[in-house]
């Protein structure tokens, strides 16, 4: 009795812990307040009828805004920490515009502090957002820390006619401005990424640097900002592509988010190579894996659309050789739409368009939301080569390469805008416009920006870190899915894939609790998704199977041997996406490949060799500690057949196929991945020195009868300060 | 603490922002009005103006509005008990979002923070640019 008195203290301790560590949500890091400063009747309280948009369910013009505010709040500060609110002023105005033009809006710090307490550089200019967050107080309760204000009139007669702000929260803003974005951009003005000195004449407020400058380095004369003069600073910021920023967060993160777009040659040999590209606008983005396939010249007839039958301006003449390969088409004479709308109709995954001899070498422009492959222009020159070669079968791959980074230095720093074709005046508070993919915080406010703040689509949040916010990307809901293909599936997300689960969390708007929820939801289908399913947990049973718990453990396997495997059978013979091509045909290839591989081990013959079919079969499900049906008996023992290693390998699968084991492992494997998935590492290790925290979830898990939502489980996880600490600062 | 100040110093903050704007607009109606476009171009050492078009006038309107938005002058450091020093900024350095229609029909949008700045974007000298609104990727796209 009384032992059962400390088991449950010590559980009760344990949740506790839990608990505690879950208290800090990792979402509510900093609290950023939108201090509504309208009249009645106007801007965010104007109270025209409004039909709700793209997951804005405000019900009138006022609401929206307010809505849109909000939610570009919230992305921010689920990633920063603070413990002072933020407090954004913020209002609409009619602001000056024409036809043809506008101010959209504006934003920046209400003022600048140094020499706090708290302030980890002296004698620097801290925006007040930042030093409110390193002082923790509120250095000045009277004023708001930001101020924000927009154009209330846009899209109206006399200002930039028919062009609205898109008050949806989804980001499908069309030919519109999604304010969303525009909003994320000018509140990072305002949470520090901003210089305080003068551009212009390069003297700095009141003789002091800003954070920020202490990062800005001109490569050319090799100093930092604080160290030059007021001419040198001037100098300095029309230095174009020489002004970097010095900081180690950017610089290191940007090796993972920057990179160039590139056509990859890998046959012939006489010209494999990697070859510049520019993409398109329209499509699906290029990926880091690519698209690879054969290349084909597209044909089309000789017409009226254009006369060149290598143009592609009409529906290709020549489907099946197309179909599965990338298709190269000439530019000129129709719209690169066309082109590559014919190409896809044709079956192409891709297309290259070869550049016209006179054409500028440049993006694609134009727009078809049913483009659902990539392209990419290469030079006329590269055309003609690839071109020459196709009688050779030329095989080639479409991709992002990061090993290519753009917009950088030698040390891999990023540029700073600094454009030499402005006298003066040119703003060094955003980065190059050459950075590729495109950052929020380059001074074109680009429409393909998809409300991320962090790695791996935006150094924004990493430029915060380096003059000094406790930033963690976890909150950001690109990385935070991203990071579960990783974890998970172990490799990178296909953008249909990564944008359907980060849409579903930002789908939330406003709603923290939806976003709360949903949150837990994407993460546990991870491990409940077929390509997990069919694969980790496919892992995981066969050593269940295979060899029982290990000794002494709950467990049939540790993370570093489930690791290797389950990225083999993942990956080998063929990388397996599920939903992509063949896939259930890759699946299959790959789960024969590792189950083969697996039975010959020497481990698995010592304990399994010269077994016949009926005691192989036993000794499995008895490894497994089921109460198995006779029909899964004999459905193994068949499969067995004549023995050998295929037939081992056959009778494997089917035990750890079977809805026996399934059902009897599934909980522990949930349990045991929440261990190798979130916190990578097993379930004994770390901070844990045995399996007492196992045990308590796994309880409770099978109190719930696997329902992982009434046992918190997951959200316990993902809400830990050791899963966050992973990514970044303590929030 | 947060609440009382959102209540009661938020609107002299606006007032005060809104006061900077309109002045700004008005010194830049009327530098329009007496001096010659041109003249105040070139007075801020840009490159040569062609020939001055209404659009442009206006273009230049709106790029006014940021004089003096990166100027420290006037601006007061206040030194409180604990040694922090503090400076309101009184609505400058500001980060401002413009936009435009280009030939094509598209609308492309930067954020300045000079009325030079403002000026290269508004007129098109702006080395590149991106469209807001259509998704765009690439970098001066064309379409064909």
């Amino acid at each position: 009795m009384k032992r059962n008195f400390i088991s449950k203290l010590i559980i009760f301790a344990f949740a506790f812990a839990v608990a505690v560590a879950a208290a800090r949500d990792a979402r509510a890091a900093a609290t950023i307040v939108i201090q509504n400063n309208d009249a009645a009747g106007v801007g965010f309280n104007d109270p025209t009828p409004a039909a709700p948009v793209g997951g804005n369910n405000g019900t009138t013009v006022g609401e929206q805004r307010r809505n849109a505010f909000q939610f570009a709040a919230n992305l921010w500060g689920a990633t920063i920490r603070s413990d002072v609110p933020i407090t954004i002023a913020a209002s609409w105005a009619s602001l000056p515009c024409t036809s043809t033009t506008a101010t959209l809006g504006s934003a920046g710090s209400q003022g600048i502090f140094r020499d706090f307490t708290g302030a980890p550089v002296a004698g620097t200019w801290y925006s007040a957002a930042l030093a409110n967050a390193l002082a923790g107080r509120d250095l000045n309760p009277s004023q708001p820390e930001i101020t924000a204000q927009f154009n209330s009139n846009l899209g109206n007669p006399g200002c930039l006619d028919g062009t609205h702000f898109y008050l949806g929260l989804d980001n499908r803003h069309g030919s519109d401005t999604d304010l969303v974005t525009v909003l994320l951009h000018e509140f990072a003005h305002g949470l520090g990424f901003q210089s305080f000195t003068n551009g212009s004449t390069g003297a700095q407020s009141s003789g002091f640097p800003s954070i920020y400058d202490r990062f800005l380095f001109d490569n050319t004369t090799g100093k930092l900002w604080p160290q030059m003069t007021n001419g040198e600073r001037a100098a300095s910021a029309v230095n174009d592509g020489h002004l970097v920023w010095n900081g180690a967060a950017v610089t290191g993160d940007g090796r993972g988010v920057l990179g160039s777009a590139r056509v990859r040659v890998n046959s012939p040999a006489g010209i494999a190579g990697s070859y510049v590209a520019n993409t398109a606008d329209f499509g699906p983005p290029l990926s880091a894996g690519g698209t690879t396939a054969a290349v084909v010249q597209a044909l089309d007839p000789s017409d009226a659309n254009g006369a060149a039958t290598t143009d592609g301006c009409t529906a290709l003449t020549n489907p099946s050789a197309v179909s599965g390969k990338i298709a190269i088409i000439d530019r000129g004479t129709c719209t690169f739409v066309t082109k590559v709308k014919n190409a896809q109709n044709a079956g192409a995954v891709g297309v290259i368009i070869a550049n016209s001899s006179s054409g500028v070498f440049g993006g694609l422009g134009g727009s078809d939301a049913t483009i659902n492959i990539p392209a990419v222009m290469v030079t006329f020159d590269n055309g003609n080569t690839i071109k020459g070669q196709l009688g050779a079968g030329v095989n080639a791959t479409l991709l992002f390469d990061n090993s290519v980074p753009s917009g950088v230095d030698a040390q891999g720093r990023p540029q700073l805008y600094a454009p030499a074709t402005f006298s003066s005046g040119s703003s060094v508070s955003h980065f190059d416009t050459v950075l590729f993919p495109n950052q929020l915080m380059e001074p074109n406010i680009s429409g393909d920006l998809i409300h991320s703040v962090a790695v791996p689509a935006d150094l924004t949040g990493s430029e915060l870190r380096d003059v000094g916010w406790a930033f963690n990307p976890v909150g950001d809901a690109n990385f935070f899915v991203r990071q579960h293909y990783l974890d998970f599936l172990n490799r990178e997300p296909d953008s249909a894939g990564l944008g359907f689960w980060r849409d579903d969390v930002l789908g939330c708007g406003t709603d923290k609790a939806c976003v709360d929820v949903k949150r837990v939801n994407v993460s546990a289908a991870f491990f409940l998704s077929i390509e997990f399913q069919q694969t980790g947990n496919l892992v995981y049973k066969m050593y269940k199977a295979g060899f029982g718990n290990l000794a002494g453990k709950p467990v049939a396997v540790q993370r570093a041997a489930f690791l290797a495997d389950t990225r083999q059978i993942q990956s080998s013979p063929a990388q397996l996406i599920v939903g992509q091509g063949n896939w259930q045909a890759q699946l299959e290839a790959n789960k024969q490949a590792f189950a083969l591989a697996f039975v010959q081990r020497p481990a698995f013959q010592a304990a399994h060799a010269g077994q016949g079919a009926a005691s192989y079969v036993d000794s499995l499900f008895a490894n497994t500690g089921v109460t198995f049906s006779a029909a899964e008996r004999q459905a193994a023992i068949n499969a067995f057949g004549a023995g050998g290693a295929a037939g081992q390998a056959a009778a494997l699968r089917s035990v750890a196929e079977s809805n026996s084991v399934s059902t009897k492992t599934s909980n522990e494997a949930f349990v045991l991945m929440q261990y190798f998935g979130y916190l990578q590492r097993d379930p004994d290790s770390g901070p844990d020195a045995d399996f007492t925290g196992y045990n308590f979830w796994l309880s409770k898990l099978n109190q719930f009868n696997g329902d992982y939502i009434a046992a918190e489980m997951v959200k316990a996880f993902i809400t830990s300060t050791e899963y966050s600490d992973r990514f970044g600062s303590r929030l | 603490m947060k609440k009382s100040k959102r209540v009661s110093q938020g609107r002299p903050a606006v007032r005060r922002g809104r006061a900077f704007r309109a002045g700004l607009f008005a010194c830049a109606l009327l530098v329009a009005g007496i001096a010659t476009a041109a003249a105040t171009y070139a007075s801020r050492g840009a490159q040569p103006r062609p020939a001055a078009t209404a659009a442009q006038d206006e273009a230049q309107r709106l790029a006014d509005q940021l004089e003096g938005n990166k100027a420290t002058e006037g601006l007061v450091q206040q030194k409180h008990g604990d040694g922090t020093v503090e400076v309101d900024l009184q609505g400058r350095f500001q980060n401002v979002t413009m936009a435009k229609r280009n030939d094509d029909g598209t609308v492309s949008a930067a954020c300045v923070d000079t009325p030079e700045a403002a000026g290269d974007f508004l007129r098109g000298r702006a080395q590149t640019e991106t469209v807001v609104g259509a998704g765009v990727k690439g970098k001066a796209a064309s379409r064909q």
